[in-house]
């Protein structure tokens, strides 16, 4: 067999077992619906709900396939072990209005994890350049301030830079390719990060030894775990990304090949093939549809797939971090964003000479944010056929004098429900059964544990659906109107959100809720059990929102970084806590010239509060004393490079 | 006064980090990649008709 070949016979197996499971999972949730509708004569609101259910149960049974497939093997690293590459290397972290002292203590620990994992296993060095897109103006004086104290305090000189962009076309997009446009030909490796991203020093080693060890593989892909989340709802998601995703990844990968995803942090790319692959053109047109590529990470992969290089997610690699929403408003702010996003790759569908799995990773976006509207449709037409169906026909035979009972078909709809209910279950219950058996629930705080954590999930997840489905629809429907949701900044406080926030956030998804509540109960009371486990929560939702959002402190949602926190983790809450210090006395700003070489903290501290800046950031009054000679300069970090 | 010392320590610093932070100066072209399909111009004027040609061999 030649090579290669075996591999992409492994891919073409797993999809088509998994359009294979989704297709008849779907065939009979259509079949049985139809014969519930025929009990009392089909009908187009019949038809219509019919075609509903096929789509909605083949999307959920499409997930489900990819979480069972997930489960046949387990994450593996490559069989050869790569060398430390040679390249050249650089860790790309854009910002946007981001609060650079705990940005940059992010940085100075991934710094400090990179020089150790060197010094243990050898590879060339490896630089960060700062990608600032900020447009306020006081962060962006603060970024300053913070950028020469983590020089002053990680001497690392013309291996970290700074730059501000006067303009943030683009956006992140263009942020990274102003980069590459003018300093990508000094690198063959760019590993690109989120503000809020941490990565173990050996890993960002060891992606870059594959990357070397491969000459075709475009982007490398991490899957990142969730890390400090505090609230009900963070701790949810950070168990959810830890327990379930890593099975579903690796279902994910099974199926993806050479074409695989790109999440847009936590990734390396080879310069070269990025930039001579992934120049994006603004579509024509205005936003939401036309104008820059909102969800670039999706179209780039596409892209780098097209070219012929192979787009790889390494599900096996650990030591990948990123912090996620801590409520559910700033997700929902963050999925209209991403929906916008997706919505707008329908532009790209046709787009010449793509792959044909990339054009379903498009289709497959655009379905994780219309789904949604589909199960609406179904529950707004159900509520429609029962108030308008005809009463029942005892007597249908001219002059039979006995009654002829339609035939009840409530069976049919319940096996339906549960089949459906049983889709979602089904593979969460199997991850934790299959934690159970191979010891991987010990991390998660036990079997029993992570069972109980994976009911709780459960019943969570189906009290939020109903508000998750309101904002879904709400996004969608904004976009199909023509409106543009903007590049708000992500929130990255403590998450709690106050009675009154969440009433003003939530109370028109409890308008609705109400007014369908009502309208089910005058016009189609049969519906009113059916309905209620989606009408309660829409009633409930600045309840949700608020209770959600609270710290959680009890036992479920363990989590393995709760009895040991990552070591970059760590190490990133020392690098704070020390800044934190600095930034109460007021002493930031080291002396100016001296960012050639590490400070010492301590001798730093002795006299700060002189020279430094103050709680406000705004530099000390006494800083302009320290003089910075420009024949002293250290050399502009041009001149190192070719 | 303040101000001003407050201005002069915000250029310096501005100075600074431009010196210190500057990335390397090593352009790399990325070209714009093709996206949408082809469109067809709606706009461009029909091709004239084209004329029957004679039948080689055929006199009239």
């Amino acid at each position: 067999m030649p090579p290669g070949l075996g591999a992409a016979l492994a891919v073409a197996r797993a999809r088509v077992a998994a359009l294979a499971i989704s297709v008849t999972a779907a065939a009979v949730a259509f079949q049985l619906f139809m014969k519930f509708g025929a009990a009392d004569g089909l009908d187009n609101l019949d038809l219509t709900r019919a075609g509903l259910i096929l789509i909605s149960t083949w999307w959920l049974a499409w997930g489900a396939a990819q979480g069972l497939m997930g489960l046949t093997t387990r994450a593996a690293p490559p069989r050869v072990k790569a060398p430390p590459h040679q390249g050249r290397a650089i860790v790309l972290v854009p910002v946007y209005n981001e609060d650079p002292m705990v940005t940059f203590a992010r940085i100075a620990a991934m710094e400090a994890s990179l020089q150790a994992a060197r010094a243990a296993r050898g590879g060339a060095e490896v630089h960060f350049a700062i990608l600032s897109d900020t447009r306020n103006t006081e962060i962006a004086a603060l970024e300053q301030i913070w950028f020469l104290r983590l020089l002053a305090e990680t001497g690392a000189r013309g291996r970290i830079f700074y730059r501000r962009r006067t303009d943030n076309t683009g956006k992140k997009a263009g942020n990274i390719e102003e980069f590459i446009t003018r300093s990508g030909a000094a690198y063959d490796y760019a590993v690109i990060l989120d503000a809020d991203s941490l990565m173990e020093g050996e890993t960002i080693l060891e992606m870059l030894a594959r990357m070397e060890a491969e000459p075709r593989l475009g982007l490398l892909q991490t899957l990142p775990k969730v890390v400090r989340a505090q609230t009900l709802f963070g701790r949810a998601m950070q168990f959810s990304a830890a327990f379930y995703s890593p099975v579903f990844a690796r279902g994910l990968a099974m199926m993806q090949g050479r074409s695989g995803p790109f999440w847009g942090h936590n990734a390396a790319v080879r310069v070269r093939a990025f930039a001579e692959s992934c120049g994006l053109p603004a579509l024509a047109g205005k936003p939401p549809f036309g104008g820059h590529i909102l969800s670039h990470d999706y179209v780039e992969a596409a892209l780098l797939a097209r070219a012929g290089w192979t787009v790889r997610l390494d599900d096996d690699l650990e030591g990948s971090f990123e912090e996620g929403p801590e409520n559910i408003v700033d997700h929902a702010k963050r999925d209209r964003r991403w929906c916008q996003g997706n919505l707008q790759h329908a532009r790209l569908l046709a787009a010449p000479r793509l792959k044909l799995w990339s054009r379903f990773v498009f289709v497959q976006g655009i379905f994780a944010y219309v789904a949604p509207l589909f199960w609406l449709g179904f529950i707004l037409v159900s509520i429609v056929a029962t108030v308008t169906a005809p009463p029942p026909d005892y007597f249908p035979t001219p002059y039979w004098p006995f009654p002829v009972f339609p035939a009840d078909e409530t069976s049919k709809a319940i096996g339906l429900f549960i089949g459906i209910i049983g889709l979602l279950i089904l593979p969460k219950a199997l991850i934790a059964f299959d934690a159970a058996a191979s010891g991987r629930a010990a991390g998660f705080g036990g079997g029993l544990r992570a069972a109980l954590s994976t009911l709780s999930e459960l019943v969570l997840s189906s009290i939020t659906a109903p508000v998750f489905l309101m904002y879904q629809t709400r996004a969608v429907l904004q976009v199909l109107m023509g409106r543009d949701g903007g590049w708000p900044t992500n929130n990255r406080g403590d998450g709690t959100l106050s009675l009154r926030t969440a009433l003003v956030a939530g109370r028109w998804i409890s308008a609705w809720g109400l007014a369908g509540g009502a309208a089910t109960w005058i016009w189609a009371p049969g519906l009113v059990p059916w309905l209620s486990p989606v009408v309660v929560p829409m009633v409930l939702a600045p309840l949700i929102l608020w209770a959600t959002a609270r710290p959680w402190r009890g036992r479920l949602f363990t989590t393995p970084f709760d009895r040991r926190a990552p070591a970059i983790v760590a190490a990133h809450d020392a690098v704070l806590t020390r800044w934190e210090g600095l930034a109460a006395q007021g002493a930031v700003l080291p002396p100016l010239g001296t960012q050639t070489a590490a400070v010492p903290v301590q001798q730093e501290d002795a006299d700060a509060p002189a020279r430094g800046i103050s709680d406000t950031g705004a530099p000390g009054p006494e800083a302009s004393q320290n003089r910075h000679d420009p024949a002293d300069a250290p050399r502009p970090a041009e001149e190192t490079h070719g | 006064m303040m101000l001003k010392q407050h201005l002069t320590v915000l250029a310096e610093i501005d100075t600074l980090v431009g010196d210190l932070g500057a990335l390397p100066d090593a352009p790399l072209a990325m070209p714009r990649q093709r996206l949408e399909p082809a469109l067809i111009d709606r706009r461009a004027p029909a091709l004239p008709p084209v004329a029957p040609q004679a039948t080689p061999g055929a006199e009239t």
